[in-house]
């Protein structure tokens, strides 16, 4: 989507949003509301990148790491707005320190950084499955998916189809998709990871945190942002829910410079962004909360990670 | 795409970006003719501080026992070990390092192992090689896959490569013309045959279809599990095993016929 599409479809979004605040006459009265700021941080397939990447890396030398992440995650935490920090999977690849602890470092920098919620990616499954429950079960780290059925394998009661934060006075739901991952790698006993309909579980999920009164439902997904062939990705799913307000991408390593905002079956729109990879970029959606009217996007930022120079 | 807006922190540069604030008319209510709505799209770089001590507390055991690991000698090369255009000694040594990896894991025989040249970085010094000397030659996270092919297949996927000037290979052999078309192709010393069904060991990545490797994809696959690095490792611990230095083949694998 180009940006005239983009401002263009913001300006119906905000059409919804002025609608709703017509009836007060004066959009001055706001003052007399309470308002509640929420950021949304995320990031997706940060392939086990815990240090920036080398010099010789091309493009990107120098750029991300978990130190660098930390510092923006901070500023943005030290602004005494609730903030969420959320991954879309694929926190591990193969690489040294990945061949050497099997995942367990990436878990525990995600724990470090204090990750509210986090999805699995394919790669995340390199080592096995055996090996991802033991370091998830290690690290305490639960993964949301909600399509996808592990019961006969060692994931069993260590994933969530969904959450629900409280930050302040905001309930925040959170549910997660995979792709499917039997094309994507070759492992044993791949066989019993059991693939749901993501579009199907998505929708059948969020209905649920609808139903919990969730302020903003969130979608956390590894399934690509969008396929020439049409094969379920989140424009496919971004178009075809009921009450999704953001998904949250990967797998595809696009570096989005905005979001992407997509109609939904609700005739609402969900929004789709997604953060590069390698921790290079963070994406940061900045909402806000009204008691009288609804959610409303005022700011986005996508960041990229750069280590300060030695000179 | 980049403009200059503003900066958050002194020790964070925002090159930023637009900011979007527009107006719209609401011409079925012409009382609240006007309402504005702004919101910023940012699309900028950060510079953060390099360290952090927590981080830096919580890594160190990690970076300590990593850097031992990547430290760790496996083996000896008498010589700097050298990729040329179309493989050279470094290109046989590692996909004899395949041939092996795959004839131990599948116990099948093996009759050529493949690997496009992209795939490794650099050269293998001469002296001790160390875990690390491997993540720097191979940085790529290629994993083997062994596969069943017909020599009709094969023979298109020799012409692919010479195209190239030729790929990284061991157990063909080939020569390849002024208008880069192989000729005489041969797979274990023996002609092609293009009915009889042939096992070779490929990446990951090439097995999937790429570097123009469409012709691979659709075939009977085998996925060893087994990445690039681990099969080089295992293939040099042989030659240590045996207290001797790696033996490198020096033949080319094709020739290049001029005339």
């Amino acid at each position: 989507m180009n940006r005239r599409n983009f401002i263009q479809n913001t300006v119906k979004a905000g059409l919804f949003t002025g609608i709703s605040l017509l009836p007060a006459g004066n959009l001055l009265a706001k003052n007399s509301m309470t308002e509640t700021q929420l950021t949304i941080l995320h990031t997706n397939d940060t392939h086990s990148q815990i240090f920036p990447f080398e010099n010789n890396s091309g493009p990107y030398a120098g750029m991300g790491g978990i130190e660098s992440r930390k510092k923006i995650i901070e500023q943005i935490r030290g602004t005494g707005n609730p903030a969420l920090l959320l991954d879309a999977g694929d926190f591990c690849d193969d690489s040294s320190i990945y061949d050497a602890y099997k995942g367990k470092v990436e878990l525990e920098a995600m724990r470090l950084l204090g990750y509210d919620a986090f999805t699995l990616g394919e790669k995340d499954f390199l080592g096995g499955i055996d090996n991802l429950a033991t370091q998830l079960k290690h690290t305490g780290m639960k993964p949301i998916v909600c399509n996808y059925d592990f019961t006969h394998t060692s994931l069993q009661n260590w994933y969530q189809p969904y959450t629900i934060i409280q930050k302040e006075n905001l309930k925040i739901g959170v549910l997660g998709v995979l792709l499917p991952l039997h094309d994507k790698i070759s492992i044993s006993g791949i066989e019993n990871l059991v693939y749901l309909d993501a579009v199907m579980q998505a929708n059948k999920t969020a209905a649920i945190l609808q139903q919990q009164h969730c302020d903003i439902i969130i979608c956390l997904s590894h399934l690509g942002d969008r396929y020439a062939d049409g094969r379920i990705s989140d424009e496919v799913l971004a178009k075809n829910n009921q009450c999704i307000d953001v998904i949250i991408g990967g797998h595809t390593h696009q570096f989005f410079k905005q979001p992407r905002l997509y109609k939904n079956k609700s005739s609402s729109y969900t929004l789709v962004n997604q953060a590069g990879w390698g921790g290079i970029q963070m994406g940061q959606l900045d909402y806000v909360f009204t008691n009288t009217t609804n959610k409303k996007l005022i700011r986005t930022k996508n960041i990229l990670l750069r280590e300060k120079k030695n000179e | 795409m980049l403009y200059l807006t503003f900066s958050i922190t002194t020790v964070s540069m925002i090159r930023s970006i637009f900011i979007i604030l527009f107006y719209y008319s609401f011409c079925i209510q012409p009382l609240f003719a006007q309402a504005i709505t702004q919101v910023h799209f940012q699309y900028h770089a950060v510079t953060a501080a390099q360290k952090d001590s927590t981080v830096q507390q919580w890594l160190q055991p990690y970076t300590d026992s990593l850097n031992h690991y990547l430290n760790s000698v496996i083996g000896f090369s008498l010589e700097n070990v050298y990729k040329k255009k179309g493989g050279g000694p470094l290109g046989n040594f590692i996909t004899a390092a395949m041939l092996q990896q795959a004839l131990l894991q599948t116990a099948t025989k093996i009759d050529a192992a493949f690997l496009h040249p992209a795939g490794i970085k650099g050269f293998l010094p001469q002296g001790n090689i160390t875990i690390g000397t491997l993540y720097a030659l191979l940085p790529y996270t290629n994993r083997l896959v062994v596969q069943q092919i017909s020599g009709a297949i094969l023979e298109e996927f020799v012409h692919r490569m010479a195209a190239d000037g030729g790929w990284l290979s061991t157990g063909i052999n080939y020569a390849i013309d002024v208008y880069g078309k192989a000729k005489n192709i041969r797979i274990q010393q023996q002609p092609i045959l293009p009915n009889a069904v042939y096992h070779i060991v490929v990446s990951d990545y090439m097995a999937n279809g790429g570097s123009n490797c469409s012709m691979l994809r659709s075939l009977p696959s085998i996925p060893l599990h087994t990445t690039l690095i681990e099969t080089c490792k295992n293939y040099i611990q042989s030659f240590t095993n045996n207290h001797e230095p790696i033996t490198v083949n020096k033949a080319a694998q094709f020739t290049n016929i001029y005339e």
